[in-house]
């Protein structure tokens, strides 16, 4: 939970931590489609050189890259052994009396690895970067646009700054109510699926409750202060577009180009 | 008094989104299903506010549980969007449903309705999307294997799973919402 609490964000200062969130955003969106185009090893190795100078940039250390694999490791072995598997066509590589392996098969594994690896090491590098405040001040700006349309870009803005600013209290929170129902006797820890999430209904409730009154409290804490919306509002920081941005998105036409080019 | 409510709701969702978030790092592996999917009940919180204030308020907890995922927990980035898309499916079928019939059968016939709903569209979703796009699993008959025996047992379990915890948690909850008119 405490790895949860401190988040993905590195507080250091490096070209790519300087830049504006929102080029950040659209690059690694874009980045994160344009995989799914490459389909032979030298649109992948682009992909990856691409990723690895993104990885040099950030000044951010490659084990914490390789920490965050982790979280796909299970999917890569899975679907890696699926393909090795069920994916029967090629010539064969491996023939045992049990399980007969395809080139075919070896090929869609590398790719899907491969793909898995590039989508984590682009999503890492925003997250890494980009504070959770400044992604959402990016957001919003993104999505301002869409005010034409009635869409509520800046409520939504709103929810996700005060929902970022609680996080650490509701946590606190629950930790609070978890000792002090675990000093009634509650126990989360043993049982099947279906007991321990009832153990944790007498944690929620009380959680819930007190949201509720919190969410009263804070909102009349707004209006208090004159709070009527995002018509008019002004910002801290206001964010602005660099050279380094628009050398960001030209990166991108380039490294785009090149993988239309190279693909087959 | 229209504008303080409006406010009200907006940082009730906020926290209901946290909350969710919260729950969502409670998670549990299911026996016989791989260890990356996995159940958790974060639909709870995303449920309550769907029921009070419309699905779109549904789908909004959801995002922001999803979002903050992202920044917190690690970019696994089409995991997240799967999770997104079951979770907002789940909610606004049951918040329309339960809208429409009140008391008990809405709850039965929401409950039924969006795990069948989340399972079939989840299904549908692997196998024209992200089975072929992300595994690169083209195959029809793979693909129905790995949906068949994967994706759609995960997402009844956690259908069933949610609804079943949700009703005495709802309960629970009910009475006070009633003592606290400014929120309803």
């Amino acid at each position: 939970m405490n790895s949860v609490m401190i988040g993905q964000y590195i507080p250091i200062d490096s070209w790519l931590h300087r830049l504006d969130p929102r080029s950040k955003c659209i690059f690694v969106f874009c980045m994160l489609i344009l995989i799914f185009f490459a389909n032979n090893v030298e649109t992948y190795t682009l992909l990856l050189l691409v990723g690895l100078m993104g990885v040099a940039l950030s000044r951010i250390s490659v084990l914490l890259f390789l920490r965050s694999m982790k979280l796909i490791i299970w999917m890569i072995l899975f679907t890696t052994l699926f393909h090795l598997i069920f994916t029967q066509s090629g010539s064969i590589v491996l023939q045992t009396p049990i399980l007969t392996i395809y080139e075919e098969g070896v090929r869609q594994a590398a790719i899907i690895s491969v793909r898995f690896i590039l989508l984590m090491i682009f999503a890492s590098l925003l997250m890494f970067t980009t504070s959770p405040i400044d992604l959402t001040d990016g957001l919003e700006s993104l999505l301002s646009p869409l005010r034409r349309w009635r869409f509520p870009a800046h409520e939504f803005a709103m929810m996700m700054s005060i929902a970022l600013r609680f996080i650490p209290t509701l946590w606190a929170e629950t930790d609070k109510i978890i000792k002090a129902q675990k000093a009634r006797g509650a126990d989360f820890e043993s049982g099947n699926v279906y007991r321990r999430v009832k153990a944790y209904i007498p944690v929620l409730i009380p959680l819930m409750i007190s949201s509720f009154r919190r969410a009263e409290d804070l909102a009349t804490a707004m209006e208090a202060r004159g709070y009527a919306g995002g018509v008019g509002r002004t910002k801290l920081r206001v964010l602005s577009i660099r050279r380094a941005d628009i050398l960001l998105l030209v990166c991108f036409a380039i490294v785009a180009t090149a993988l239309f080019w190279m693909r087959k | 008094m229209q504008q303080k409510s409006k406010v009200t709701k907006m940082v009730l969702l906020a926290l209901l989104g946290v909350i969710s978030f919260l729950i969502e790092n409670i998670s549990f592996p299911i026996p016989t299903i791989p260890i990356f999917l996995k159940v958790d009940f974060s639909e709870l919180p995303a449920l309550v506010g769907a029921i009070l204030f419309g699905p779109l308020a549904g789908i909004v907890i959801e995002f922001i549980k999803n979002a903050f995922h992202l920044m917190f927990a690690g970019g696994e980035i089409i995991g997240v969007i799967a999770n997104f898309l079951a979770g907002s499916i789940f909610v606004s079928v049951i918040s329309i449903i339960y809208r429409k019939f009140q008391g008990w059968k809405g709850f039965v016939y929401g409950f039924i309705a969006a795990t069948l709903m989340m399972t079939l569209f989840m299904a549908m979703a692997n196998f024209f999307v992200f089975l072929p796009l992300y595994a690169a699993i083209t195959d029809p008959t793979a693909k129905t294997t790995f949906i068949l025996n994967i994706i759609t047992p995960f997402n009844l379990i956690k259908g069933i799973l949610v609804s079943i915890v949700f009703v005495p948690f709802y309960l629970k909850i009910v009475p006070y919402l009633r003592s606290r008119s400014s929120i309803l």
